[in-house]
């Protein structure tokens, strides 16, 4: 068959499959399909107990040179559909045509190992991806070449860093010369140079008529390399088509479930700052200003978080609401560029002098990413009490993608009369693709 | 080189025999150096932090050989009739015991031993009966040189008889795996039967004539019928010492019916990979 033909080179017609959730304690599973292969009977996907459908009647065809993306959260069936693709495991139901030669990248140190030198683990990977001694011999200068282990290459592997091995698996495989590659999130490792150059071979395979089909958690690798994407939740295919419409579908599922995740957060916030007003409350009522109470106005000494100091206590202030508003309407899930109003209000429990109000936007793995401040502009009187309203707008959301968190420091001059996590919220892509943790707008004028 | 075209479905492969058989042989075709691979791999693996390596794959039997010597020199033990000095007959014995063990228990346990390779990688199930293979023989270099020189320092030896005895030998291998091929995918998922296997191994050693010739009382005479390695193991020693080899018909006969045990074996081994690979 010459390359770039018509008909596919990989044939995926309602492949199901299915797997126990403890084989540990299901051994006899192990026995009974052992003898159903023995006997000629053939596999089935009617679940026993404990099984479940890990990949469920998935489709797909691929010509030579094309290349998909299999994209979902984990646990989806991703990798179990390669290792069928693979021929490493049975399908359950379905079939899979895999017309040509197939090399895999499912683990790169498999087959390695840690006692023997870089170039005599070449010599073993190759053979075991099923190269005899004189094609891997014509192999592997490139390959030395390609892995850019230098001197390396003569020392145990157990001397080597993850991202060199990373090299060395990936060096052998892509040079042995396959129809089809099937990789299993393994670009992840090495050096950004190297991930590139990785990148640029893959290119220039797919150019040469190779088939690919990619496992990756990057969306942006997923874009950049496939032609097409294959998103699968639960076993089952939700969506296959160009890489970027499909995968700017999976995104904006991941979107919502994130979303519904930190709607749920934010109402327990809610609860429980409530309930610890309330508790306040109730021991100011019973205690009649004794020591604990005393001890709690004159400030709370806070804790230290991945944000930053919390002093969450409701003894200076109380009744604190925080809301997103877009278009009017009361939200967590922004998307990028959005006009975004928030309003806040509290009620200050004495009178303050010099209060101000600030707004600490964090992602969520705490870094700090702007703020918002009474500080840089006149908004508060010199002395206020009672209740405080104030709204904020913003006019252009160019925060990237992603989960953030919103601290809500009170002060009153250098003292925190509160400072907690008053909000987490979602930033949404909508349809732009984004590197970076902004998104500026910006224009292009090409001259030609 | 021929383009692969494959097909991957629920049906079990068993229904496609011809299919199984071409791919059983395109394994073999396959295999000798993927298998070399994995044998190097695995020497270097059990090895790596040992300064004697093989020597001590071999202490077992030649402790084991020294206490029986001094229990049969202080007549503890009765050795019965042998023509040949004792020191010779038993290292031969607990040699070629060691040679039937290993070839049992390699191949059963390659499957599990090769778990990180079966579920990431494809490669002809052929190949790790012969890795296997390679250990046994590798193994076998030392034990037979061991038999070599125990022959020739006690002048227990027939330059012709040893000949016929290294062609011989690959029986004793076919005797065990036979067994260890047939087993190794049921034990790749209950390694109990592995562990009751060893088990077996060690009455069975006393029950066979590794360190004495077996008496003709039963229960003895009856575990001889069914022992797989009395026979071969007793004319392997007679021929190395003495050029004498016994009940040749039904030796034969014994090879054969393991030959055939082997091939059922093999062919199990073939067809379960891909089961095994989702349960290792």
């Amino acid at each position: 068959m010459s390359l770039f033909s018509n008909r596919p080179v990989i044939a995926v017609a309602d492949v199901s499959k299915k797997y126990s959730r403890n084989s540990n304690i299901h051994l006899s599973y192990g026995i009974l399909d052992l003898f159903r292969e023995f006997i000629g009977r053939s596999s089935s996907i009617d679940l026993r107990t404990d099984e479940f459908v890990a990949v469920d009647r998935v489709s797909f065809e691929l010509k030579a040179g094309e290349s998909l993306a299999l994209v979902g959260r984990n646990g989806a069936g991703k990798s179990t559909l390669l290792k069928m693709m693979n021929g490493l495991t049975k399908p359950d139901a379905g079939s899979i045509i895999m017309d040509g030669r197939v090399q895999a990248l499912i683990n790169l140190g498999a087959g390695f190992n840690q006692l023997l030198s870089g170039r005599e683990n070449i010599y073993n990977s190759a053979a075991l991806m099923g190269l005899n001694y004189s094609a891997i011999n014509a192999i592997v200068a490139e390959v030395v070449e390609f892995a850019e282990l230098d001197d390396f290459i003569e020392s145990p592997v157990q001397t080597y860093s993850s991202g060199m091995k990373a090299r060395l698996g990936f060096s052998v495989a892509v040079h042995l010369q396959p129809d089809i590659l099937l990789i299993d999130e393994i670009l992840a490792v090495g050096d950004i140079a190297f991930q590139n150059k990785c990148f640029v071979k893959l290119q220039e395979m797919k150019a040469a008529g190779v088939t690919l089909v990619l496992v990756t958690h990057s969306t942006t690798n997923a874009i950049q390399t496939c032609t097409n994407a294959l998103w699968i939740e639960g076993g089952r295919a939700m969506a296959m088509g160009p890489a970027k419409e499909t995968i700017q579908a999976y995104l904006d599922f991941l979107e919502d479930v994130q979303g519904e995740k930190i709607r749920q957060a934010n109402s327990i916030r809610k609860v429980l700052a409530q309930q610890r007003q309330e508790e306040i409350e109730q021991i100011e009522q019973e205690t009649k200003q004794d020591d604990l109470v005393r001890d709690k106005k004159e400030g709370s000494p806070g804790h230290n978080s991945i944000y930053h100091a919390i002093h969450g206590e409701f003894d200076q202030i109380n009744d604190l609401e925080v809301s997103f508003l877009v278009g009017n309407r009361e939200t967590e899930i922004l998307r990028m560029h959005d006009k975004v109003e928030i309003q806040y209000s509290f009620r200050l429990l004495r009178r303050v002098t010099g209060l101000n109000v600030s707004l600490v936007f964090y992602r969520n793995d705490g870094l700090q990413l702007t703020t918002i401040s009474t500080l840089n502009e006149s908004v508060f009187e010199d002395s206020q009490e009672g209740t405080i309203k104030c709204s904020v707008t913003i006019e252009d959301m160019v925060l990237a993608p992603g989960n953030y968190v919103l601290v809500m420091p009170i002060h009153e001059g250098k003292s925190y009369l509160y400072r907690d996590i008053v909000k987490e919220f979602v930033v949404k892509a909508g349809d732009r693709l984004s590197w970076g943790v902004l998104d500026l707008k910006y224009s292009y004028q090409v001259e030609r | 080189m021929s383009r692969p075209y494959q097909v991957y479905t629920p049906e079990s492969s068993v229904s496609n025999l011809s299919g199984v058989f071409r791919s059983m042989i395109l394994g073999v075709r396959k295999s000798p150096y993927v298998s070399y691979r994995i044998f190097i791999k695995d020497v270097r693996a059990d090895y790596s932090k040992s300064m004697f390596g093989i020597v001590w794959d071999m202490a077992d039997p030649l402790v084991l050989g020294v206490v029986f010597y001094f229990l049969a020199r202080a007549r503890i033990i009765n050795t019965g009739e042998i023509a040949i000095p004792y020191p010779t007959f038993v290292i031969y014995g607990l040699l070629l015991y060691q040679t039937f063990s290993d070839s049992i228990l390699l191949p059963m346990n390659v499957m599990a031993r090769s778990r990180n390779i079966l579920t990431h990688l494809k490669l002809p199930p052929e190949a790790l009966i012969a890795s296997a293979l390679y250990r046994i023989l590798f193994n076998s270099i030392f034990r037979i040189a061991a038999m070599l020189i125990f022959s020739i320092a006690t002048s227990a030896i027939s330059p012709i008889g040893f000949l016929k005895f290294l062609l011989l030998y690959p029986g004793i291998i076919l005797s065990g795996m036979a067994f260890g091929v047939f087993l190794a995918p049921f034990n790749a998922i209950y390694n109990d039967i592995g562990k009751v296997t060893r088990l077996i191994l060690l009455p069975l050693r006393y029950a066979s004539p590794v360190m004495y010739a077996i008496p003709d009382v039963a229960p003895f005479t009856y575990v001889q019928g069914i022992n797989p390695v009395a026979l071969i193991l007793d004319d392997l020693r007679l021929l190395a010492t003495q050029n004498i080899i016994l009940d040749i018909p039904e030796l034969a006969a014994r090879l054969a019916v393991l030959t055939i045990l082997l091939l059922i074996g093999w062919f199990l081994f073939h067809v379960s990979i891909p089961i095994i690979a989702e349960k290792v």
